[in-house]
């Protein structure tokens, strides 16, 4: 499947610098359509709201975190089709498996580069076309 | 010199945000210390560190990461219930909260931070080890780390996929090595440096770099600005709105240019013009409002301020804030914050008493101290006050005589709050044993020139035994003041509102001359009159017709002029090239007049040098 540069993706971090840094490594991939939202809750409104095709959420975040938004994205009939890609600042055993089981399309640790972000998209895209 | 060329954008972001949190969690540490169980907290300071972290990874401030991973650590067995809060683990989160603020200040200097200092390095790893559940692991990842290139410990993604849907266990065990080693890593960057910065650098962080670093910092801050996005479109739709008025009014000076004048004509031009009107001071308040902060930001630094120094003075002291939702003028919020710290400090330190004294004054064994704000009317009020042991009107007046301040006389016509403002003197300290905090005669008389520098007043009541309160009044903002247009023949002066307390007619057998000095009797005060003309260096053409009774906070006294004009919300225009003394600006009349706009503290500290006679300021300066 041809990656489509248009395609809206949703950012969700609470820390604003943080998201900016997404939004600029998604820039430097040529992803250009990107949305911000500060927590899970207010990410969820959005992806209610329609129109976004890929999700970049960081797991530690107040009122709904990361992982919460993950299995509500993957309870919601119209949502569960969603691509999300997780961001955090742990490598820890048990956040990966719990990421994997909460059904993440990717995992990413911080910091990482625009060549690894490029990866793992890349990856998600693959199996995406697979699919 | 910069470590962050092609960076600073997002270093500059990352600072401005890092910091906010960071008082956040300093705020909620001063609270843990009171409600030490308190999930909800420890959560919140938690990912505090570990935000912090996820963003100092990004700018390569390996030793920021280093000790924000730490701490998280620490914070994550405190939330889990493997680690209890104990006085001294307290201080260790304190020392390790404080060496991130200081490696803020090297980030914001444009350099790498340098390792935390070794000892609180190891007593956070000591900590971590001694009651960890597996305290084998970390040894055991660090050798493994150093056979694997940093940047290398992802986990394999699709190997865990396929290990987590049930692949042979083999898969799970190589995933997790991997893992452990991706945080192992970490922790072996973690403790390199910690043993390499021995003798690298002591206890005390070289204080030069440091400062050197806060001021770029707060530079960098002026410049920047965060808005509520909402209150810029308020602006823009404000604008757009004007420019139809305009149009309108385009199109009506066409009409009436080609003759047209009818009485319909007139009135949408009427109509037009009053909505203009409307607008133009909308769109006013609205640019305003996008400079206005909540002073919560400049008030959370206090508490954890105020406990550091309780504790370090034996006493137990709450800081209560109020109000932080005041919002007040950018500019404003930065130049208070030193009065603010001073006047808490003070408190803190002369103000409250030390557990003894209460228990034996009866009182209860933590004293509050209470930071307000709030808006009252064109004003913000904001209070420092403390539940301590007060000041006596009597003993301030007898100290200032003995330093020399004001002499015996001059002391017995003071009331008691007049008495109060002689602590804001130049060299005036209560306490006769210098503290390292608070109190080397130095610090009253600045917080009261920053405060008049944002043409506001300070006030102090105080009873003795049940403590002092501070009043600050500031004006809502800086950009427009609030004038009194006073005349001397046809010429009009703009004289700053917040400093006149009446208008009074001066009738000339009233005037007493005391000691070649002319006074005025108000409601028993004996006031000295100065002519407006005379502190000009005018001729002094007709005797002054009305008085203007001013008060700053160092003197009341009546200035006398021919006529008033009105009053007026000047624009203050600043004169940045050519500035005389005793002008802080100029403002436009409605008329299209330009006036002056009176600095009536130096004007009087002129007229104190070179007048004599009715111009003169009296003895009485310090009033």
């Amino acid at each position: 499947m041809p990656v489509d540069p248009k395609m809206r993706i949703l950012v969700v971090d609470d820390f604003s610098t943080m998201r900016r840094i997404v939004r600029n490594l998604l820039k430097e991939l040529g992803f250009t359509n990107v949305d911000e939202a500060e927590d899970g809750a207010i990410a969820l409104q959005k992806l209610n709201a329609g129109g976004f095709e890929f999700v970049v959420t960081d797991w530690n975040m107040p009122n709904m975190d990361g992982l919460t938004l993950l299995q509500t994205i993957r309870s919601t009939p119209t949502l569960k089709h969603l691509p999300v890609l997780m961001i955090t600042a742990e490598a820890k055993k048990e956040n990966i498996i719990a990421a994997a089981q909460a059904g993440a399309s990717g995992y990413i640790v911080k910091p990482f580069t625009s060549a690894t972000l490029s990866e793992k998209l890349n990856k998600i895209f693959e199996k995406m076309g697979q699919a | 010199m910069s470590d962050f060329a092609g960076m600073e954008d997002l270093l500059q972001d990352f600072l401005q945000e890092a910091h906010d949190l960071l008082s956040d969690v300093d705020n909620k540490l001063v609270d843990l210390e009171k409600m030490p169980d308190d999930r909800g907290l420890l959560n919140d300071i938690f990912r505090g560190f570990h935000t912090v972290k996820g963003g100092a990874g990004f700018l390569n401030a390996t030793e920021l990461v280093t000790l924000c991973h730490l701490t998280e650590n620490l914070f994550d067995k405190l939330r889990n219930g493997e680690l209890h809060l104990s006085p001294e683990l307290m201080d260790l989160i304190m020392a390790a909260t404080k060496s991130v603020r200081d490696m803020f200040g090297e980030l914001s200097s444009g350099v790498q931070p340098l390792p935390a200092p070794a000892d609180l390095l190891q007593a956070l790893e000591a900590i971590l080890k001694g009651e960890a559940v597996a305290a084998a692991a970390p040894a055991v990842a660090v050798e493994a780390a150093a056979q694997v290139p940093a940047g290398d410990g992802e986990p394999d993604w699709d190997a865990l996929h396929a290990s987590v849907s049930g692949q042979p266990p083999v898969a799970t065990g190589e995933v997790i090595t991997r893992a452990e080693v991706a945080a192992a890593a970490s922790t072996a960057v973690a403790e390199k440096p910690a043993g390499a910065s021995y003798g690298r650098r002591s206890a005390d962080r070289p204080t030069a770099s440091n400062g050197g670093g806060r001021r770029v910092e707060e530079r960098a801050r002026e410049n920047t600005i965060r808005v509520d996005t909402s209150r810029l479109d308020q602006v823009l739709n404000l604008s757009g709105e004007i420019g139809l008025t305009k149009n309108r009014l385009t199109s009506l000076r066409a009409d009436i240019l080609a003759g047209k004048n009818d009485s319909e004509t007139l009135h949408a031009l009427d109509q037009a013009v009053s909505q203009l009107d409307l607008l133009v001071s909308d769109l006013q308040n609205s640019v305003m409002k996008t400079r206005m902060q909540p002073i919560g930001r400049l008030f959370q630094k206090y508490p954890r301020i105020a406990r550091d120094l309780a504790r370090q003075l034996g006493k137990d002291v709450e800081l209560v804030l109020a109000g932080e939702e005041t919002e007040v003028d950018k500019t404003m919020i930065e130049d208070l914050a030193d009065p603010l710290i001073h006047l808490i400090r003070n408190a803190v330190d002369h103000g409250v008493e030390g557990p003894a004294e209460r228990a034996a004054s009866g009182k209860s064994a933590k004293s509050l101290v209470r930071l307000e704000a709030r808006q009252e009317g064109d004003h913000i009020v904001l209070i420092v006050a403390d539940d301590g042991r007060g000041m006596s009107a009597e003993r301030i007046r007898a100290k200032a005589v003995e330093k020399g301040l004001i002499t015996e006389e001059e002391a017995n016509t003071l009331d008691d709050r007049q008495s109060f403002n002689l602590i804001l003197l130049p060299g005036f300290s209560t306490k006769t044993e210098i503290s390292d905090v608070s109190g080397r005669g130095v610090g009253m008389d600045v917080v009261k020139t920053n405060i008049q520098k944002l043409n506001g007043s300070i006030e102090i009541r105080s009873e003795p035994g049940k403590g002092s309160v501070f009043l600050i009044s500031l004006p809502l903002t800086l950009a427009i003041l609030p004038v009194l247009l006073v005349l001397l023949g046809d010429q009009p002066f703009a004289l700053p509102l917040s400093l006149v307390r009446e208008i009074l007619p001066i009738e000339r057998d009233k005037v007493q001359e005391v000691g070649g000095k002319s006074t005025l009797v108000v409601r028993g005060e004996i006031l000295p009159v100065v002519s407006l003309a005379r502190l000009l260096g005018w001729p002094q053409e007709r005797y002054p017709e009305y008085g203007v009774l001013m008060q700053t906070a160092e003197r009341s006294f009546i200035l006398g002029v021919d006529s008033f004009a009105g009053r007026d919300d000047a624009v203050i225009k600043s004169l940045e090239d050519f500035r005389p003394r005793g002008v802080a600006g100029v403002t436009t009349l409605s008329n299209g007049q330009i006036v002056l706009i009176l600095d009536m503290k130096e004007l009087l500290a002129d007229g104190g040098q070179h007048m004599e006679g009715a111009g003169r300021i009296p003895a009485l300066d310090f009033v």
